[in-house]
């Protein structure tokens, strides 16, 4: 069956692979069939992240950047990124592999990790576990260099079995996470040359290593590293699992079997992220009601959306002094809402769909839609103008609309707005309008 | 096709040759972790984690020695030698109905290490399984001849006066060590962890009508899935924010708004569940802002200017960040207290601390969690003042640790203990340690109490409600009030 190309299924596709549906983006679509548009958004190879961070380094040599800078670069990468989808994805393996730049201490390292899912979130997908196994920020959070020959610790290979590939319950038994905890023994780090405080990488230190023979998920070998990973990725759990948590993410409804099954089978060939991910972005399934009405955008996409949308900027973080580092009012709005880059709470990562509607989160929306409020007055954007100089509710709305990529709004939020557009004064005004629609259900729903 | 080379990618470069110094390197990273600088000012809360070991419990664990020797100087003492704090169940309650109780719920989130908790110190099998991580009697405060509790000296002052129940050898056979599924099954008080309501949504929703009450339930920080059920409305605030938005004042000045959100937030036929979702959530905050706004307003104020009082004291960086660490609970308390105080009646309250994941450098970190936990509830039972004869805290965690020590901590366990504290309480040990002779085929404890006896038993007497209506025990609830 072939998905149409009709306005509501390429909105509908733009906003969840994307951030933001602009309406040029939206009046393309709708000219070619979604498999081009899904093969556009996918086949870019990734332009050249703004990779650095946010200021020199030599201001700070002993942690480089904050968690601060860290959560502003990458708000910086996906607003003025002009491959949306890339990041997009980068964000959801970011929240795959969920390290928390607080308690990795060196947010510099996490940054790293960012850089290396991004380089990778298309790829193959035993070659990024690979990576991941040794990137120096898993190492630290998920205490890798512990984990030896003399005392195992199994903290990362629970996490890496239940979270990363195969999904809890589901196929392997403690006695795997022993052995497996037992094969990736002896991945210490390494230290930075200017500052031997600072872990700079990873190395393999062999006398930590257990060079037995182990028996990982019914085969037996004396398994390093990289054989691990190949008997875990080739795992059809394996395959399932990621299937359902790209569709967790980006459909937010529970996986039908028979979606999960063709995904799986889909990734099952050559572990290739970009085919499972276009195997997705194209299944009809995604297209269905219940998933256009299935997932609670999170509070990092709409801001991004929000920012795109409109046409803000999001600017360079400064470091001012040994105390602070100015920052763009993004991070506020992040702070707000509950869900900072680089911050998740546990390595289970973000919460989902329900989670960021009870009243903290709700009323961190208004409090966030306040600063956004406060930018769009200040910003000479075409988008944000639109909006403040709009003197009709119909106006009103259709800005609001354009500016947050709404495909439309319903009688109920229409009715509210043209409510708050007779305010008189213009930041009270636009204030409550932002408040409004960063609250309704088209926007809070993506 | 995409390139998924990593070829700007820093991070794995492993390298085989250099043998000689891994173990001291090791060390060194500890050493590095203690003297580096803290203080950086961070306008984004700290948030602690499972996974690695925290930075900050560990500069806090060398200030901590110095601490533990002024500190029980300087905090409220609930009971010994400062009767005035004591809490008085005689004293006339200002906000519940006569006879009724406040429950708290105090989420030890990670896994926290009952063996380490209240140590069995002189049982032999204890010091093997342990190791280095043993604890002896001097570094504990003794509750018995058989019993020690580690790193909260107040809670141990409870205890000599009669208000804790310690349970022993909490958990369920074949309860799961995944983090996210142990905890949905505490959080459903059921070993289906799929289960929908949780196990206080259904003592709060059996203790509906008896009374009116404000909220039905109160959780602080993210709302908790042990709240859950349909029959009722449980709400949660913002643990730190810089106002709450609908209240009686933010209403008046935004009129309009206040007007326009109203339209929007009404329920509607036509709502996909999510949608209804969402409007009930803009609901919630309307009402709370109404309700709590001006108290939560008041509370977070006394924040702002706790902070700017700790930031002119003078005090190095890492002192400051010692307190706010061992603080990290009191907005939390702070607030229900404000909140009882303030005559908002509601019958349970849920906190969260986390950090209880051990797996590294348990011996730094695991006392300052601890500490952390009781410098917290000694000030909110001095803040409640004689609300406190109302209260009763009691606390859970997703599973215990690993009996055998790992080289660093401990991995995930199975059985943990349950504290529960309060004047209502019938002070003492209920249930026997999971035994340390005979371990399940994992190296895990065998629990020797239900989880489903301690919830149902703890949430049917405080809530006066039937401990049927909140879970299904395998055997009887525990009475744990007196």
């Amino acid at each position: 069956m072939i998905v149409e190309p009709t306005r509501a299924n390429v909105h509908h596709l733009l906003t969840r692979s994307a951030f933001v549906a602009t309406r040029a983006e939206v009046a393309a679509g709708i000219e070619r069939s979604i498999e081009d548009t899904v093969s556009l958004l996918l086949d870019t190879r990734p332009n050249d992240a703004p990779s650095e961070p946010d200021h020199d380094p030599a201001d700070d040599a002993e942690i480089l950047i904050t968690v601060e800078a860290l959560a502003n670069w990458f708000f910086r990468l996906c607003v003025s990124s002009p491959t949306p989808a890339i990041e997009r994805l980068t964000w959801f393996w970011t929240g795959h592999f969920s390290n928390n730049a607080e308690a990795v201490e060196f947010p510099q390292l996490v940054l790293q990790q960012f850089v290396m899912l991004r380089n990778n979130c298309l790829g193959n997908f035993n070659e990024l576990m690979v990576a991941i196994t040794l990137d120096p920020a898993m190492n630290l959070f998920l205490d890798l260099e512990t984990n030896t020959a003399d005392s195992i610790n199994e903290n990362y290979a629970r996490e890496c079995l239940e979270l990363f590939t195969m999904g809890v319950d589901n196929g392997y038994t403690q006695r795997d996470v022993v052995e497996v905890s037992r094969a990736l023994t002896g991945i210490g780090l390494r230290y930075s040359e200017e500052n031997d405080e600072r872990p700079a990488a990873t190395r393999l230190i062999p006398e930590r290593f257990d060079a037995g023979a182990k028996t990982i998920l019914g085969q037996t070998g004396h398994f390093g590293l990289s054989e691990t990973m190949s008997i875990i990725t080739a795992q059809p759990e394996t395959h399932g699992f990621i299937a359902s948590r790209l569709w967790h993410r980006y459909a937010g409804t529970p996986i039908p079997a028979d979606v999960r099954e063709h995904l799986a089978s889909v990734f099952a060939r050559q572990l290739s992220i970009l085919d499972v991910t276009r195997a997705m972005l194209t299944h009809p399934a995604f297209y269905s009601d219940d998933v256009r009405n299935g997932l609670v955008a999170s509070p990092v996409e709409t801001i991004v959306r929000a920012y795109r949308g409109f046409g803000l900027d999001v600017r360079r973080s400064e470091f001012v002094s040994t105390e602070t580092y100015d920052v763009d009012p993004c991070l506020e709005m992040a702070d707000a809402m509950g869900q900072v880059p680089g911050l998740p709470p546990n390595v289970g990562g973000w919460p989902h769909n329900e989670a960021w509607l009870d009243s903290t989160h709700s009323s961190g929306r208004i409090r966030a839609a306040k600063v956004l409020a406060e930018e769009l007055v200040d910003s000479n954007a075409d988008a944000a103008q639109q909006l403040i100089t709009a003197t009709t509710p119909a106006d009103v709305r259709d800005s609001l609309a354009n500016g947050l990529g709404v495909f439309e709004w319903s009688g109920q939020t229409a009715a509210a707005l043209d409510a708050a557009s007779t305010i008189r004064d213009e930041q009270e005004r636009i204030e409550a309008l932002l408040v409004l629609a960063l609250t309704s259900p088209e926007v809070t729903l993506s | 096709m995409t390139d998924s080379t990593p070829d700007n990618d820093p991070s794995p470069s492993p390298d085989n040759d250099s043998k000689a110094n891994d173990d001291s390197k090791a060390t060194d990273r500890n050493d590095t972790l203690l003297s580096r600088p803290f203080g950086r000012r961070r306008f984004i809360t700290w948030s602690a984690v499972f996974g690695a070991a925290a930075a900050t419990p560990i500069v806090a664990a060398r200030a901590f020695d110095h601490q533990r020797s002024n500190s029980a100087a300087t905090l409220p003492s609930v009971t010994g030698d400062e009767p005035t704090s004591t809490p008085d169940p005689s004293s006339s309650p200002s906000v519940t109905s006569d006879g009724d109780l406040i429950l708290v719920s105090v989420q030890l989130a990670g896994g926290n290490d009952g063996l380490n908790t209240v140590v069995d110190h002189s049982n032999g099998r204890y010091r093997d399984a342990r190791g280095e991580l043993a604890l002896g009697p001097e570094q504990l405060d003794l509750l018995d001849d058989r019993f020690g509790l580690y790193s909260m000296p107040n809670v141990a002052k409870q205890w000599q006066a009669g208000n804790v129940a310690i349970v022993h050898g909490l958990g369920h056979s074949g309860s799961p060590l995944s983090h996210f599924t142990a905890t949905d099954v505490w959080n459903a008080g059921s070993t289906d962890p799929s289960e929908p309501t949780g196990w206080l949504g259904r003592a709060l929703s059996a203790a509906r009508g008896r009374d009116a009450i404000a909220f039905d339930g109160i959780s602080l920080g993210n709302l908790t899935a042990s709240m859950r059920h349909p029959a009722i409305d449980p709400v949660s605030l913002p643990v730190e924010s810089e106002f709450m938005p609908w209240s009686p004042a933010d209403q008046r000045e935004h009129r309009n708004a206040f007007s326009a959100m109203k339209i929007l937030a009404a329920p509607t036929s036509s709502d996909s569940p999510l949608s209804a979702l969402v409007r009930s959530g803009q609901a919630a905050v309307m009402r709370v802002g109404e309700e709590l706004g001006q108290l939560v307003d008041d509370q977070q104020a006394k924040v702002e200017a706790a902070e700017i009082e700790l930031e002119s004291m003078g005090l190095s960086e890492d002192e400051i960040e010692v307190r706010r660490s061992v603080g990290a609970l009191d907005p939390q308390f702070d607030t229900i207290a404000s909140l009882i105080n303030g005559g908002v009646w509601t019958s349970a309250y849920h906190v969260q601390q986390d950090g209880y994941d051990t797996h590294e450098s348990q011996a730094e970190v695991h006392p300052y969690l601890l500490r952390g936990l009781d410098t917290s509830l000694a000030r909110f039972w001095e803040q409640l003042g004689p609300n406190a004869a109302r209260v009763v805290v009691m606390t859970w965690s997703e599973f215990g640790r690993r009996p055998s020590f790992n080289g660093s901590g401990t991995d995930h366990g199975t059985s943990s203990i349950g504290m529960v504290i309060g004047h209502a309480v019938n002070g003492g040990h209920y249930g026997e340690p999971s035994p340390l002779e005979k371990f399940d085929t994992e190296g895990n404890f065998i629990p020797t109490t239900d989880f489903r006896r301690y919830l149902a038993g703890v949430a049917g007497s405080v809530l006066g409600v039937d401990p049927k209506d909140v879970a299904n025990t395998d055997g009887a609830p525990l009475a744990l009030l007196g």
